[in-house]
């Protein structure tokens, strides 16, 4: 194809290009379905309740005549309603609407709020968003850590009974839900066993230092991450297993062993050389399902990430929290993709010239 | 097919992944039939949403097998009958009796008044209960509603519906019992702390070294109707005394009988999969025969569409769907088809386009075959094969997909899923309390499930791929 051609700054921007079209694209047909199924009109309009609400408060005090009142209110809300555009279809505030999704310009949340008390929807996620991306991250690490080192090994033992049970565990893992292993986890590691805290993020109330509290963090992250890995790994560990396996088969491989190089020195320079790439694209590909798998977990370890808020919205029917849930699942998974391409970029030697 | 139908078998018969899926299969689709044409499915499914139908169920109780492997056993459910019975004259109370033998507590006490009549003033119903040591306790009062403007005698009561009592959770049993201890045997406790740890604990017991003994021996209950003047009737009164065990998978916290809701599951769960997996591979594969064989603009949009959703993450964008039309089984099908065709597609296409290239399509086209024959006759039963693996391949995934949606709260309420069985396990803090039988057996058929199609899936590998070799896209 052409595109290896590209240098590697023009590589990542045909790639980060795509990307924004991939967020716009998921956007644009959410706000649509949003605004077809009416849920934008019940948004924007709860927003306009909730100003008229804090505009009666404040000019109550002020205009004395209950009746001039309710016509400085009626105003009020005729001149918001406009602003809104509530007053014209869904089609003709699209774009509108598409601007407030970006900005996460969705007013308050129904019941969710952040630590300090703000029910801001912008405030809210930003809140969670780091929460969530530690655990993703840290899961996903691990995940190809050990994917990689146990799959490059077996992959030296193809046949042997390690080489079969993985084979047939990451077949087995492929069948378990990952929210169910979950669950499971928490039955037996935190009600049997009392080894770990049955969710949260600190124990409460959180060690004053810093350090303890850093302790305190990773002993409750250490279930919520187990299952992510273990859900995961299987596959990592097989798909790496045949990428290494096809390779060390080539021919040039087998020239370099045969000219007497020290196995060590094939291993890294011949076979995994060539293996990064397509092993990175794997991790690639996964990225996708290791976000929904994240949104599960958070949720059953009440891990106060996006994941978690996700559940409660569905709880208490938030439409304008899921949008933006969605938006900034979306980005999510848009930058992190990115981040993964520049160090394929690196990784791949075809696409530095 | 050279290999036909009979060698493809031996060969998928020789895994043992596929001897098992198949086995597990027929299993599965066993119990669905017969869950299906012996059970009447729309009446247990419209029972399981009404909370009024378990009522006298036990709530959250393990099944009653556990009793073999443990030494205290669990008590099962027992039910006094008064009876018809009438209150007249001066005898205006009537008893029963309960020699209770049991080393642990009833899971509640509940007294239900069926159609009571009465002339005169509005009795009020007390029943108190006299434990084994000869103390007495009121349990509880009903008030019988007066009559109506234009009402006249006999009265006739609780005719719908019987008048039902927790008498476990009543406030003033709870006092009452505080007091009793307090007046007896010189303990303390607050009528809170009554309520907190199971009214009926401190009904059935003593207090020996500061800890609740089971007080065992004749307990009698006593049902009497003050009234002033008049004569009262009641066609049946019930105390039920509620078990700590029932029926082969316990109960949940509202009293569904467990059983009853993983056994609905089978056919939903085995519905779900098998035919979003048939549609999706279909639309699919349709797709990506079009977009390989004929190629041009129609493949540009097709494969342009694919990468596109290829790219997206799922779940969020499923959540949204679900829950922005609402939480029907159809949508939730419809929405896996919109979103699940893009990878076969793109998998089909590349299949079709070496086989478009190869010399018998060649000479199919040369002899002047139309597009159409040649994709019937010669591509089509070519990638058959490969097609029918992939619904078996894409089946646990739907499976998957449909227990997590349920499990987030966006199940089809009008039927039972194993996922959403979980979803109000994890809700109702099953698994904080430990009640492993309402976690572990949903969950286990899930993965039994998926896995049995993945086992057939590794069985029908060595089958399908000699035949159709898939090389992946450079």
């Amino acid at each position: 194809m052409c595109f290896f051609s590209l240098g590697i700054y023009s590589r990542l921007a045909v790639k980060a290009a795509s990307l924004v079209i991939v967020l716009l694209g998921v956007l644009l047909f959410v706000v649509v379905i949003f605004g077809a199924t009416g849920l934008s009109d019940r948004v924007l309009t709860a927003i306009v309740n909730e100003e008229v609400r804090l505009y009666r408060q404040a000019v109550a005090g002020q205009i004395r005549d209950p009746q001039a009142l309710e016509e400085a209110i009626t105003k009020y809300r005729d001149e918001l309603t406009r602003s809104y555009g509530l007053d014209r279809p869904w089609y003709e505030r699209l774009p509108n609407m598409l601007l407030r999704v970006i900005t996460l310009d969705l007013g308050r949340a129904r019941l969710a709020q952040t630590f300090k008390g703000s029910n801001l929807i912008s405030d809210i996620i930003m809140e969670r968003l780091p929460n969530t991306v530690i655990l993703v991250s840290t899961a996903i690490a691990i995940n190809f850590l050990i994917g990689i080192f146990l799959g490059v090994r077996i992959a030296t033992r193809p046949g042997s009974r390690l080489d079969r049970s993985t084979s047939f565990l990451s077949a087995i893992s492929y069948a378990v839900p990952t929210w169910w292993l979950g669950i499971l986890f928490i039955l037996i590691f935190s009600f049997y066993l009392k080894l770990f805290p049955y969710g949260g993020l600190y124990s409460s109330p959180p060690p004053q230092d810093p350090f303890m509290r850093a302790l305190d963090v990773v002993w409750h992250a250490t279930l919520p991450v187990s299952v992510l890995v273990l859900v995961n790994v299987g596959l990592t560990i097989y798909v790496t297993r045949t990428i290494v396996l096809n390779i060390a088969q080539e021919d040039f491989v087998q020239v370099a062993r045969v000219k007497g190089l020290p196995e060590g020195l094939v291993n890294r320079r011949y076979i995994m050389r060539v293996a990064a790439p397509p092993i990175l694209t794997n991790v690639i590909l996964g990225l996708a399902g290791s976000i929904g798998g994240a949104i599960l977990t958070e949720a059953v370890f009440s891990w106060p990430g996006m994941g978690t808020l996700f559940f409660e919205a569905i709880v208490q029917s938030d439409e304008a929290l899921i949008l933006s849930l969605v938006y900034m699942f979306t980005l999510v998974y848009v930058v992190a993709r990115f981040v993964l391409e520049v160090l394929y970029a690196v990784v791949d030697p075809r696409v530095r010239i | 097919m050279s290999a036909g139908f009979r060698g493809g078998f031996r060969i998928y018969w020789s895994t043992w992944t596929g001897r098992a899926g198949l086995a597990f299969l027929i299993l599965l689709t066993a119990v669905s039939i017969y869950t299906i044409t012996v059970l009447p499915v729309a009446e247990i499914s419209r029972q399981w949403n009404d909370p009024q139908h378990w009522v006298d169920y036990p709530k959250s109780s393990p099944p009653t097998w556990v009793n073999l492997f443990s030494e205290k056993k669990l008590l099962e459910t027992t039910t006094l009958n008064f009876g018809n019975t009438q209150f007249s004259g001066s005898s205006k109370s009537t008893y029963l009796t309960l020699n209770y033998q049991a080393d642990s507590y009833p899971s509640y006490i509940s007294l239900s008044i069926e159609k009571l009549r009465y002339t005169g003033t509005p009795p009020v119903l007390v029943l108190s209960i006299v434990r084994p040591d000869g103390y007495s306790v009121e349990a509880s009062r009903i008030i019988v509603p007066p009559p109506r403007p234009g009402e006249n005698p006999p009265i006739t009561r609780f005719e719908q519906a019987p008048e039902r009592v927790l008498i476990t959770s009543s406030d003033d049993l709870a006092r009452n019992l505080a007091q009793l201890y307090e007046d007896r045997f010189d303990v303390i406790v607050s009528p809170i702390k009554v309520l907190q740890d199971g009214v009926q604990r401190y009904l059935m017991s003593t207090p020996k070294d500061g800890a609740l003994t089971p007080l065992k021996g004749v307990y009698r209950f006593t049902l009497t109707a003050i009234q002033s003047s008049g004569e009262t009737s009641i066609e049946n009164g019930r105390i039920l005394m509620g078990g700590e065990a029932y029926g082969l998978m316990g109960t949940d916290v509202i009293g569904r009988d467990l059983a009853v809701g993983l056994l609905l599951g089978f056919p939903i769960s085995l519905f779900i999969g098998l035919i979003t997996s048939i549609i999706v591979t279909g639309l699919g594969a349709s797709l990506g025969l079009v977009s390989g064989y004929f190629g041009g603009k129609v493949d540009n949009v097709i494969q342009r569409l694919a990468d596109f959703m290829n790219n997206i993450p799922l779940l969020p964008i499923l959540i949204f769907l679900v829950f922005s039309f609402g939480a029907k089984l159809w949508v939730i099908i419809l929405v896996f088809v919109a979103f699940g065709w893009p990878g076969l597609t793109i998998l089909t296409r590349s299949i079709v386009l070496q086989l478009r290239e190869s010399q018998f399509i060649e000479s199919a086209r040369a002899v002047g075959a139309s597009s159409l024959r040649i994709v019937a006759r010669h591509i089509f039963p070519h990638i058959a094969p490969f097609i029918i693996a992939q619904i078996i391949f894409f089946t646990p995934s739907f499976i998957l997909l449909e227990a997590a949606l349920s499990f987030l709260g966006l199940g089809d309420p009008s039927l039972p899923t194993w996922g959403q069985i979980l979803e109000l396990g994890f809700r109702s803090a099953a698994v904080y309390l430990g009640y492993w039988w309402w976690i572990l057996p949903p969950g286990i058929l899930i993965i039994i499930t998926s896995l049995t199609f993945v086992m057939i899936s590794l069985g029908l590998e060595p089958v399908i791929n000699p035949r159709v070799r898939v090389r992946s896209r450079g």
